[in-house]
């Protein structure tokens, strides 16, 4: 068993520990929506890698840091708000990647690339998945108090000498980078579940903002090994039965407050 | 950006700056052809009525967003104390009065007491009239105590510049005086100038050295006794249908806390200046 198991695992914990307190921030800044973008974006990518022949991995890093890169330079400078904004890409996207792998390889399994199969997870998945998250842990270690700060109060942590804007362009490529290797486990239209349940569920318990945003790693941990363990002995899809555990964690916060 | 560094006896230069933004069928130009100087140790007080671009005065200021056109410049190595107009807090971030002065500020360590904090820190909360226990949600904070709260950590940075967003609105009254009050002395104290924004035209700060009377462009600047007596200040004033009496008239102290200025009954309003009730 852990022969097959093992890689899962060790991927799906590398993916929580990301989402984790990727989604304390996502969550404060309501930023779901982006998130869920990105997501669907992928899709895309996913079609663009099939048309240039490339690993789907290389084609979801692609686009979602093209769309994520997109959003940054159209959010200051446009008329349309960014609900519209995320609303066009995100259903754009997700129909023209569904046309574009529909028109080239139609026997593909659409629905491991919709809801995750973190089975069929392979070693250059693994080695994207570390070093995303070493980037990513870095980054937010790094700029913990420039975020919390800017989540509060853009002008005020730009009074105070945080490069605002550098930094939210920052936090969007490493979203981007977030969603693509969540791809895997959860798939594009699970992947938002697993950046705001892990932070919403932690909400009740946490003081301050560090202690949420390790509360919702620790509960996005538990719920990928969860639904890892259930997928596995109850033969269900592992990435609804990880997001399932997720709610269920969620639910449960709600009484024990 | 577009700032660069001042000379060390200026705390901020704006020099022809301008602001537009781009609508979907015209452009708006929310700041135009604005120059001013503010000197290092100078108590400035802008004024102008709502829509003026104040706000975007600021966020120009503090580097938020980029002029469109013009020069600001600052000196490198300054640091801004800023209070902002309001601050509210998002109710899913979970974060205390003592945390969040801690947050960013390395000489302040807040070990979810008050007796972790140094005696400076609890003497500049003690002197904002911050009383709130520490562990507090910012979220349970009222406006007046965030208020509060950030003009302490905006002394705290002990800033060359302090940058005040008509700062005192959800603070009451009596507790406005003393705070204008601790302002001026704080000017001294911290050696900083003082940039202070205020939407009612009739509240020019004590000891103000510059009045700087906003509408799109700079109306009209000077000393306060040269502004009051301007006529482009008296056309704003007539616009901005107050009553002879200004809130801060009562307030009128021995100390000469405030200088109050309230001058003629509203007119017409005209239809720029007559938006007093937006916040």
């Amino acid at each position: 068993m852990l022969e097959v198991i093992g890689p899962a695992l060790i991927a799906a914990v590398g993916i929580a520990l990301l989402t984790g307190p990727v989604s304390a921030l996502i969550v404060w800044r309501r930023m779901a929506f982006f998130g869920d973008t990105l997501a669907h974006a992928a899709l895309l990518g996913v079609g663009l890698s099939f048309l240039f022949d490339t690993s789907a991995l290389l084609g979801i890093i692609a686009v979602s840091v093209g769309i994520s890169l997109s959003l940054w330079r159209l959010e200051s400078s446009t008329h349309i708000t960014m609900d519209s904004l995320l609303g066009v890409l995100s259903y754009g996207t997700l129909s023209l990647g569904l046309i574009v792998i529909y028109l080239l390889e139609k026997r593909v399994a659409l629905e491991s690339y919709l809801f995750g199969d973190i089975l069929l997870i392979q070693t250059h998945d693994i080695v994207a998945i570390t070093v995303v998250l070493a980037i990513g842990l870095s980054f937010l270690y790094r700029y913990w108090g420039d975020l919390v700060l800017a989540t509060m109060h853009p002008s005020l942590a730009q009074a105070e000498g945080v490069a605002v804007n550098r930094l939210k362009l920052a936090f969007n490529l490493l979203l981007a980078l977030t969603v693509a290797v969540s791809m895997k486990a959860v798939g594009a239209l699970l992947v938002s579940a697993l950046l705001i349940i892990p932070a919403a569920a932690a909400r009740g318990f946490a003081r301050s903002p560090k202690m949420m945003a390790i509360i919702a790693t620790i509960i996005s941990c538990l719920s990928v090994t969860m639904g890892l363990l259930l997928s596995w002995f109850a033969d269900l899809p592992s990435g609804p039965a990880m997001i399932v555990c997720a709610s269920f964690l969620f639910t449960l916060s709600l009484f024990t407050r | 950006m577009d700032s660069s560094s001042a000379p060390t006896n200026h705390a901020l230069v704006f020099d022809k700056v301008s602001y537009q933004v781009r609508l979907a069928d015209r452009v708006l130009s929310l700041l135009h052809d604005v120059s001013f100087t503010i000197p290092s140790r100078s108590l400035t007080t802008v004024v102008g009525p709502n829509g003026a671009g104040k706000s975007t005065l600021i966020k120009l200021a503090v580097g938020e967003i980029s002029s469109s056109s013009g020069h600001i410049a600052r000196p490198q190595s300054q640091r801004i104390g800023y209070v902002p107009q309001s601050f509210e807090i998002p109710a899913s971030l979970p974060i205390s009065a003592g945390e969040f002065l801690s947050l960013n500020m390395n000489a302040i360590s807040y070990k979810k007491s008050t007796q972790s904090l140094s005696k400076h820190t609890q003497q500049t909360l003690e002197r904002v009239g911050f009383h709130r226990a520490l562990n507090t949600p910012l979220q349970a904070c009222s406006g007046g105590e965030r208020q509060r709260l950030l003009l302490a950590r905006a002394i705290l940075r002990q800033p060359g510049l302090l940058i005040l967003d008509e700062p005192l609105q959800g603070v009451d009254l009596a507790g406005q005086s003393a705070l204008y009050q601790l302002i001026a002395d704080l000017r001294r104290e911290l050696d900083c100038a003082v940039l202070m924004v205020s939407h009612d035209l009739h509240f020019v700060m004590a000891d103000t050295d510059h009045v700087i009377c906003l509408n799109g462009h700079i109306c009209c600047e000077g000393h306060p006794e040269t502004v009051n007596d301007h006529p482009e200040y008296q056309k704003l004033l007539e616009g901005s249908q107050t009553s002879t009496i200004g809130v801060y008239t009562h307030h009128h102290d021995h100390h000469h806390g405030y200088t109050a200025q309230s001058k003629k009954e509203g007119l017409k309003p005209e239809p720029s200046h007559d938006c007093h009730d937006h916040h």
